[in-house]
């Protein structure tokens, strides 16, 4: 009988001391109240147009080397949707061979090209909010969305229906050979592709 | 007269023929993501929140969308906010939607934050991106702020968070009391023998 007292303590120790951890979590279950706030219907939207750039330098959409292109400053016009004010933010990355993906273009952090470097720079020129800038586009990172598109230094965050203008500038890497005086990409024929992002946030 | 009839019916067949070849030029490619922020309270670590997201394709062809969280920079946070710790506390569901031309869909987002202490009374901020899959130069994304604070308690789940050594001293006080019990049976049948 007294054995019997003995396993029976020892199975209820065991299960006291389960519930010690048990109980006090179980508690802490039923005090807490997690609120989520949906900020008002906030809705966020921009929209581009026109999205794609069509080099025309030799009437087929080639570029040469070491060459600068500009699509103009007032090419593209983003019209800012939704119902909230949005902070914009630029950025690019590597272009990259179409067929063949090993063959890259660095996205330069100076503004100055080399043998598979280029950079790329947004221009704004806008009188009416007198606005002129040319600015290198950086690279998308983890941390950064990238360079400020809208608000410019001094500049106001951007409101539903505003309309804004901005173009692209390009300068093509150096040649990656010469033959004859006259500079080649390897991939020549072949196309590089890349993306330039504009990206929005609630102001 | 038949003639210029004729000559008629054939200039409109070609703008006709002319509109289904040549497609008008690109439209502008645009998407809505509703709500703008979101703030979760409260939330103890150790628990979960879920809530909704809306994305709208206000673009003319169907689009894939991809979701993915994002740390900002503190100039960009809200003020008194820190960097939320680790994004992979945070999933979608679906986290690719395919969402055709002029349609809504809604994306399930969960945040879960691991049963520690240290993530105890804190104010975090990550942005939700959310961009379409698109071969174009230019591409949008747009972002969610999502703010979250944290309660002072922590929430342990009993089931999936019972510390190690505490089941092996509940193994051991069960394995001496067998043997215990054990011990005294035979001891009793040496007795009585």
């Amino acid at each position: 009988m007294k054995e019997v007292k003995i396993s029976v303590i020892g199975i209820l120790s065991a299960v006291i001391f389960v519930l010690m951890f048990y109980l006090p979590t179980s508690a802490l279950d039923s005090s807490g109240t997690i609120t989520i706030t949906m900020t008002g219907s906030k809705e966020i939207s921009i929209s581009l147009e026109p999205t794609n750039w069509n080099l025309e330098a030799d009437g087929d959409g080639t570029v040469s080397p070491n060459t600068e292109y500009t699509t103009g400053a007032q090419w593209c016009t983003l019209t800012v949707g939704g119902n909230c004010d949005v902070k914009t933010y630029i950025a690019g990355e590597d272009a990259v061979g179409t067929d063949e993906p090993a063959y890259k273009w660095i996205l330069s952090t100076d503004g100055s090209n080399n043998v598979g470097v280029y950079a790329s720079w947004f221009e704004v020129d806008d009188v009416e909010h007198g606005d002129q800038r040319c600015t290198l586009i950086p690279e998308a990172t983890e941390e950064s969305p990238g360079e400020n598109l809208w608000p410019y230094s001094g500049g106001s965050n951007l409101s539903p229906s505003d309309i804004r203008h901005f173009g692209l500038k390009l300068l093509t890497p150096q040649p990656d050979f010469t033959d004859g005086g006259t500079g080649y990409f390897l991939n020549g024929g072949v196309g590089v592709q890349t993306t330039v992002t504009i990206s929005a946030v609630a102001a | 007269m038949l003639e210029k009839r004729s000559s008629l019916i054939c200039l409109v067949a070609v703008l006709i023929a002319g509109a289904v070849l040549w497609p008008s030029p690109a439209q502008a490619h645009g998407f809505t993501i509703s709500p703008a922020e979101i703030n979760i309270d409260n939330l103890t670590p150790g628990q979960e929140a879920e809530f909704e997201l809306t994305i709208r394709n206000d673009d003319d062809v169907t689009h894939r969308f991809t979701f993915a969280a994002y740390h900002s920079e503190q100039k960009d946070r809200r003020e008194g906010r820190a960097e939320f710790p680790d994004d992979d506390w945070i999933s979608f569901s679906p986290q690719r939607p395919e969402i055709p031309p002029n349609s809504s869909s809604t994306v399930k987002v969960q945040v879960a934050i691991p049963p520690d202490s240290k993530w105890a009374n804190k104010d975090w901020e990550i942005w939700l991106g959310v961009t379409p899959e698109s071969s174009s130069l230019l591409a949008v994304k747009l972002y969610v702020r999502l703010l979250v604070s944290t309660g002072g308690s922590v929430y342990a789940n009993p089931r999936t968070n019972l510390p190690i050594w505490a089941i092996v001293i509940t193994l051991v006080i069960l394995i001496l009391s067998f043997y215990y019990f054990r011990r005294r049976k035979r001891q009793e049948k040496r007795s009585q023998s």
